[in-house]
C-alpha cells in the first residue's frame, strides 16, 4: 500500500487518545495515510457514508454510547469496511461481543504496539476483501437466481401459450368441422331429392354449396397442418411408391375442383418413371394444393396442366403444375411461398383463401426432402414445381445428409437401426409396424422396409446412445398394444448397427447405409 | 316419407349418438332412407343406455359428448357382453393425431370425418353390419379358443 493515500477515520470523543493514535499509525512506515478524526459520534455517522475509508478506528467507551451500539449502526447500513474497536484496559470480556457485532479487531489502548496495530490494520483489510467478495458473490448469486426464476416463468408462459395456441387451433377446426357437417348433409339431402322434387337448376346450386363447404373443410385442414408443422408433430409416413399411385389418389379432386372453375385440368404424368421414397399423403396434398391455387388465378375455359417427368441426374422426379393466368410479378416471386401472402389483384376475391396454401406445398415439399420453385411471367402464366427423391438409396442418403447439415440444431450423430419381427406375419400387422415405427421415429429420421420382416431405421441426434430410441420405441410399443384387443402388434426385436459422426462426406456410414438398404415395395391395394 | 310396405321390425336398428342435434337430424334422414330404423341419442350415457334397451345392429357415435364422451362410451360397449359385439361408426370433427386412431383400439370398427360425404356415411354402415355379421358365422363355425 505504500505510496497510495490513505484515509484513516477515527472516531474517538479523547482528542488525546485520538492523537496518540495518530502518532502510533504514523509510525508504520509502509503506510501513507491522512487521518480524520470525530469527537462527535453522530457527526461521524452523518459523514462516514460520503467519505472514504481505508480502515475505521472506533472507541469503545463514546460516552452516552458505546462503540457495540455504532457498530451497529455502522453494519445495519449496510457498510462493510474494516472497523477496529479500541477498548481500555480489562474491557477484552466485551471483546467477543464486539466481534459478533461486526468488528473485525480490537486492540487494547494502552497495549498498542506498532506490530500489534500493524498486524490488526492488516487483519481488518484481510476480513473486509473476503466479506465484499462474499457480498458480491452473493449479489452475483441473487441476480443469477432472480434471471433463473424469471426464465422460468417465462418459459412457463411461454409453453402454455403454446398449448394454449394449439388447443385453440384444435378447437376451431372441431367447431368449424360441425356446422359444415350439418350444411353439407342438409343441401345434399335437398339435392338428392329426400326433401321433395328438385329442379335440375337448383341441384346444380347445391353442388355449389357443397362444393364450397369443401373449400372451407380443406382451410380448416390447412391451418391444423401449419399447426402441427409449427410442433415439429407432423408425422411423416414416407414409402417406396410410384408418381401415378400418388396422382391417381388426388384426380377425382383435382378434376371435380376444375370442372367447379370450368377450367379444363390436363394430366401428364410420364411413362415409366422410377418409384420415389416419398410420403404419398403429404405428396398428393402438394399435387392439390399447387392445383387449387393455379385455378384460383385462371380464368373461365382457360387450362391448367399437372405433369410429371424425370431428372435421371438428379436422382429425383419433378412434378409441376402450370397456368395460363396473369403470372407474378418478379418482385412477389420470392414471397409467393410465405405464409399468409397473397399476391396479386387478380385474384377473384371470392376465392380468396388464408394464404396458406403454397406456404403448406413448400413445407410438405421439404420434409420430404425435395425444392420446390416457382416460374413465372406477367401475362403469361406460371410454373410451379417441386421435386420428389427417388428410391435409389445411395442418392437418397446423401440427400439426407446434405439436408440434416442445414438445419438449427444439426444433429451429430447418425446411426443405423434394424428392427424385425418374427417371420410369417400377416400383411396387415407387417403394414401396422411399418406405419407404427414411422410414427415413432421423429420426422426427420428415416424407416426403410428392407427385408418382409425388417426395418432399417437411420436416426439422426445429438446423442450417440441408441439405447434411448430403442427403449422409447419398445416402451410405445407396450403402450399401443393395451388398446388393440385383438390383434396386438408382434414383438419387435431391435438393435444398433452403429454411430457414426457426420462429418465431411460420411463414407464409412453411406458404405454400410448400402449394405443393408434395400427397400422392398409393400404391395398396395 | 316411410316405406310403410316394409315392417318395422325387419329393418335394421341404427343407434345415433351425437350432441348436436342437427346433426343427428340429417344421418337420420340419409339412414331412414337407405332403409335403416333410426334410434337417437346426445350423450355418450343415453347411448349406452339406449344400447342396452334397443340393441341395434350398428351405432354411429360421436367423440366430443357431455356427459360421457364417446371414448368412454366405445370402451363401456366393449365391456359389457350385450354391446361389445355391435360394430360402431365414429364419426367426428376430431381429427387430430390419432384420436380416431384411439377409437378405433378401443373398438370402432370404422372412422369417418366429418363433414362427412353422405354416400360413405351409408356405405360405412353397410360395411360394418357385414363384417359383424361375418364374424358371427365365424364364431359360431370354430369354437374360439382363449388364450388370456
Amino acid at each position: 500500500m505504500a505510496g497510495e493515500q490513505c484515509i484513516v477515520v477515527i472516531i474517538d470523543d479523547d482528542p488525546g487518545d485520538a492523537e496518540l493514535l495518530r502518532r502510533q499509525l504514523d509510525e508504520i512506515p509502509t503506510l501513507n495515510m491522512d487521518f480524520v478524526h470525530y469527537k462527535d459520534t453522530s457527526e461521524a455517522l452523518l459523514e462516514l457514508t460520503q467519505r472514504d475509508a481505508y480502515v475505521i478506528f472506533l472507541d469503545y467507551q463514546l460516552g452516552k454510547v458505546t462503540g457495540s451500539d455504532v457498530l451497529g449502526w455502522i453494519r445495519g447500513s449496510g457498510d462493510l469496511r474494516p472497523i477496529i474497536v479500541l477498548t481500555g484496559q480489562g474491557d477484552e470480556s466485551i471483546a467477543a461481543e464486539l466481534m459478533r457485532s461486526g468488528a473485525d479487531d480490537y486492540l487494547v489502548k494502552d497495549d498498542i504496539t506498532p506490530t500489534g496495530l500493524r498486524r490488526a490494520i492488516a487483519n481488518a483489510r484481510a476480513q473486509f476483501l473476503r466479506r465484499r467478495g462474499e457480498e458480491h458473490r452473493r449479489t452475483l448469486l441473487d441476480e443469477l437466481e432472480a434471471t433463473k426464476v424469471s426464465l422460468e416463468k417465462k418459459n412457463r408462459r411461454l409453453s402454455e401459450l403454446y398449448k394454449t395456441a394449439h388447443e385453440f387451433v384444435d378447437n376451431v377446426s372441431h367447431e368449424f368441422r360441425t356446422p359444415l357437417t350439418v350444411i353439407k348433409e342438409f343441401a345434399s339431402i335437398v339435392r338428392d331429392g329426400l326433401a321433395g322434387d328438385v329442379t335440375d337448376e337448383q341441384r346444380e346450386y347445391l353442388d355449389i354449396v357443397n362444393n364450397r363447404v369443401d373449400d372451407l373443410s380443406i382451410m380448416v385442414d390447412d391451418m391444423l397442418d401449419i399447426s402441427k408443422l409449427e410442433a415439429g408433430i407432423l408425422g411423416v409416413c414416407r414409402r417406396l411408391c410410384r408418381v401415378d399411385e400418388i396422382v391417381e389418389r388426388v384426380r377425382t379432386t383435382l378434376m371435380q375442383k376444375a370442372s367447379a372453375s370450368k377450367i379444363s385440368l390436363d394430366i401428364a404424368v410420364d411413362d415409366d418413371l422410377p418409384a420415389v421414397f416419398c410420403d404419398p399423403e403429404k405428396i398428393g396434398r402438394v399435387m392439390i394444393n399447387l392445383v387449387v391455387n393455379s385455378l384460383k388465378f385462371s380464368r373461365e375455359s382457360e387450362r391448367v396442366e399437372l405433369w410429371a417427368r424425370q431428372n435421371p441426374a438428379e436422382s429425383q422426379i419433378i412434378i409441376g403444375v402450370s397456368d395460363n393466368g396473369p403470372g407474378i410479378a418478379p418482385e412477389n416471386v420470392r414471397s409467393i411461398f410465405e405464409r399468409f401472402k397473397q399476391v396479386g389483384g387478380d385474384v377473384r376475391s371470392s376465392t380468396k383463401g388464408f394464404g396458406l396454401g403454397l406456404n403448406i406445398a413448400k413445407e410438405l415439399v421439404h420434409i420430404n426432402f425435395g425444392d420446390i420453385k416457382v416460374e413465372s411471367e406477367v401475362g403469361k402464366g406460371s410454373t410451379f414445381s417441386f421435386t420428389v427423391p427417388t428410391a435409389d438409396p445411395s442418392a437418397f442418403i446423401l440427400r439426407y445428409l446434405d439436408r440434416i447439415k442445414q438445419f438449427q440444431n444439426s444433429p451429430v450423430f447418425a446411426s443405423l437401426l434394424t428392427a424385425r419381427v418374427d417371420e410369417g406375419q400377416p400383411s396387415f400387422l407387417i403394414e401396422d409396424v411399418g406405419q407404427f415405427l414411422q410414427h415413432e421415429v421423429r420426422p426427420n429420421d428415416l424407416v426403410f422396409h428392407v427385408k418382409p420382416n425388417a426395418w432399417l431405421l437411420v436416426v439422426a441426434s445429438n446423442d450417440q446412445d441408441t439405447e434411448v430410441v430403442i427403449n422409447r420405441i419398445q416402451r410405445a410399443l407396450t403402450e399401443t398394444n393395451r388398446n388393440r384387443f385383438d390383434d396386438g402388434l408382434p414383438p419387435i426385436a431391435m438393435s444398433t448397427k452403429g454411430v457414426w459422426r457426420i462429418e465431411g462426406q460420411n463414407t464409412e456410414f453411406v458404405q454400410r447405409f448400402k449394405e443393408e438398404c434395400h427397400i422392398v415395395e409393400i404391395c398396395n391395394a | 316419407m316411410q316405406d310403410r310396405e316394409t315392417k318395422l321390425a325387419q329393418k335394421p336398428k341404427v343407434l345415433i349418438v351425437d350432441d348436436d342435434n342437427e346433426i343427428v337430424r340429417g344421418a337420420s334422414i340419409r339412414l331412414r332412407a337407405a332403409g335403416y330404423d333410426v334410434i337417437a341419442a346426445h350423450d355418450g350415457e343415453a347411448g349406452y343406455n339406449a344400447a342396452l334397451q334397443h340393441h341395434p345392429d350398428a351405432i354411429i357415435l360421436d367423440l366430443r359428448m357431455p356427459v360421457m364422451d364417446g371414448w368412454t362410451m366405445l370402451a363401456t360397449l366393449h365391456k359389457h357382453e350385450e354391446t361389445k359385439a355391435i360394430p360402431a361408426v365414429v364419426l367426428s370433427a376430431n381429427v387430430v393425431d390419432r384420436e380416431g386412431g384411439k377409437a378405433m383400439d378401443l373398438g370402432a370398427s370404422c372412422f369417418l370425418e366429418k363433414p362427412y360425404e353422405a354416400k360413405r356415411l351409408v356405405k360405412a354402415i353397410e360395411f360394418v353390419m357385414g363384417e359383424s355379421a361375418k364374424k358371427r358365422s365365424n364364431q359360431a363355425g370354430s369354437k374360439r379358443e382363449m388364450h388370456h
